[in-house]
């Protein structure tokens, strides 16, 4: 009697296209080994944002560290390991070269394919890693502090971007209005814990593009609404008022990602939308994507808080499909800070 | 015992392979760009015209500046990876030490000529770190063995070594002759009769700055600036790697970095 063993596919993912030295290990592109992330916030705080020469500087120190752990974590060695999949673009090119460079000679010492995986559509395919079957057809949002994009995800998982930020990307806004209220960085978490204690309609907000007519986001006339009222209410910063505050800019900038994002599932004929990006871990973005989701028999997917930010599981899951078609990259592939999907 | 070292700081990208001590193979791209599309194919290149795997490489080397930040990461993340990869030491060489090596061997006959009639030879590299800025470090060569050495020349029979005497310095342009001059009194680095101490510069500074190296022969100095010492190769981090494994530093260097001549600061 003979018996078939199919050996699983475990692919090696490093993400540096930001702030986060990222390694992890992934199976079969579902089964999460490690996922190791080295994060830079306590670097940039100071700045109010990302400074991208810092960034490149802490991902040089890291980056072996990283990826050692994520294979001892894994408890796999590299021998088990059937390709390395990189985000190559889009993002800070001081940072993505980092981790090229790394998944370069990983590949070429092991002799295993190299993958050139784009951070957009990793993203797009980060649910996967918690429901494998979900499956193409939906409406994708990716939302963070670098993007905040609108995609159409055919059946046939043909990728096409429907709507895009014209000015910030909505996680930008949030850093830049915590930076101007002196309230720390990252500004997501920080805005989203204050707004808690808040009233969300009691400071009046634009919804900036939401009659449009397109699927294209605007947040930097929000940020400079903001910066209006309190230059004309300074009062407004006290901490009894700035909870109101923060509630009213959330709850704007929620409104728009969850309006145009369900406008869209209703003009493309889709039920399913997925939510992803580092904004995908505002409490409030959450609950009102889940709530008009409910109210429009939307299926939602919105991945753990660990796969929304970034994280080289989701460039691993990606890598793992990218492998099965066959799609690898030269030794001679290069970095992009801009890319389409 | 054999060594790939990756050269990376500057506009040429290198790479090297030795085999004992002897070179097996090297390699220059002069492009100026392109390091990430081609630094695979250069390393790969190298070791199939040397015949040698890469996993029978003992010690891997890289130049960790200062330099190019571009350029020296692409370089620190290949070779910090392919140590980590095939578990093996890798040698962090700053350029200073790059520079020395490579003045050592490229002026080992006249530097040899010069000691045996009792004279004496510095070595001074000097970079150029952008911003109008100059970092140079004062090394001595001579065929005494210390333990601030850091590459060796085979010459006539003999042996040079060069070891590093001075601190780093990071100066102003135009202000490098003057603070030059004021190392090499500070450390009575010059012998009475000037002419018997032989200078010899080299680095990217006299790349960037075309006056510079007229402005060091004004000076009364006996200053030499070999023109194939402007800009470091591989082949001399080698050297560098391959003096320290052979004096048993077998271990190698963890957590290697950039050099960074200056703190950064995003905004004043």
């Amino acid at each position: 009697m003979s018996q078939c063993y199919r050996k699983e596919l475990n692919i090696l993912g490093i993400e540096t296209s930001c702030d986060d030295t990222c390694a992890a290990v992934v199976s079969d592109g579902r089964n999460v080994l490690s996922n190791v992330v080295a994060s830079q916030h306590e670097i940039h705080e100071k700045y109010g944002g990302v400074v991208p020469e810092l960034a490149s500087r802490r991902h040089i120190e890291m980056i072996d560290i990283i990826i050692g752990e994520a294979m001892l974590r894994s408890g796999l060695a590299l021998d088990d390991i059937a390709a390395v999949a990189v985000t190559n673009r889009p993002g800070l090119v001081g940072s993505l070269l980092v981790g090229a460079g790394a998944a370069k000679a990983i590949a070429y010492a092991k002799k295993i394919p190299l993958i050139a995986i784009n951070h957009l559509k990793a993203h797009l395919f980060s649910n996967m890693l918690i429901k494998p079957d979900m499956g193409a057809g939906f409406i994708g949002l990716i939302v963070s502090g670098g993007h905040s994009s609108l995609y159409k995800v055919d059946h046939d998982w043909t990728i096409s971007e429907i709507g895009h930020t014209v000015d910030d990307a909505a996680g930008e806004a949030f850093d830049k209005i915590a930076r101007f209220l002196e309230l720390g960085y990252p500004g997501g978490p920080v805005i989203d814990r204050l707004a808690k204690q808040g009233r969300a309609g009691a400071v009046l907000m634009p919804r900036p593009m939401l009659e449009s007519g397109d699927f294209n986001f605007s947040f930097s006339g929000l940020k400079t609404a903001v910066i209006y009222k309190v230059r004309k209410e300074p009062a407004i910063k006290k901490p009894e008022n700035i909870v109101d505050l923060a509630a009213s800019f959330q709850e704007a900038i929620a409104e728009v990602l969850v309006e145009k994002t369900v406008r869209a599932a209703k003009r493309f004929g889709y039920n399913k939308i997925l939510v992803s990006g580092g904004v995908a871990a505002n409490s409030r973005v959450r609950e009102l994507f889940a709530q008009r989701a409910e109210a429009e028999n939307i299926e939602l997917f919105i991945p753990p808080l660990y796969l929304c930010m970034d994280n080289a599981a989701m460039v691993a899951c990606l890598g793992y499909h990218e492998y099965v078609a066959g799609n690898f990259a030269p030794p001679t592939m290069d970095v992009y800070s801009r890319s389409d999907i | 015992m054999q060594i790939l070292a990756v050269e990376s700081s500057t506009k040429h990208l290198s790479v090297s392979l030795s085999k004992d001590g002897c070179q097996a193979g090297s390699a220059l791209l002069k492009s100026g760009q392109g390091f990430m599309s081609n630094i695979i194919n250069v390393i790969d290149t190298v070791l199939k015209k040397s015949r040698i795997q890469l996993e029978s490489v003992d010690f891997f080397a890289a130049n960790t500046g200062p330099g190019d930040f571009t350029g020296t990461r692409i370089g620190l993340s290949i070779v910090k990876t392919l140590a980590l990869v095939l578990n093996k030491p890798v040698f962090a060489v700053t350029c200073p030490d790059v520079y020395a090596a490579s003045i050592l061997e490229n002026n080992a006959a006249r530097i040899n000529a010069g000691l045996l009639k009792s004279g004496s030879a510095l070595a001074v590299p000097v970079i150029d770190v952008k911003r109008n800025e100059l970092f140079f470090s004062v090394y001595e060569a001579g065929f005494g063995q210390y333990s601030e050495s850091v590459a060796s020349s085979p010459v006539k029979g003999a042996s040079l070594y060069i070891r590093k005497l001075t601190d780093n310095y990071l100066v102003e342009c135009d202000g490098f002759i003057s603070k030059l001059e004021e190392v090499l009194l500070a450390g009575s680095l010059i012998m009475s009769d000037p002419a018997k101490t032989a200078i010899y510069c080299g680095g990217t500074a006299f790349d960037y700055y075309g006056h510079l190296a007229a402005d060091l022969k004004k000076s009364g100095y006996n200053f030499i600036i070999n023109r194939k010492t402007i800009f470091p190769h591989a082949d001399y981090i080698n050297r560098c790697a391959a003096y320290r494994a052979g004096r048993k530093d077998t271990a190698g260097d963890k957590n290697i970095m950039p050099v960074y001549v200056r703190e950064f600061v995003p905004f004043k």
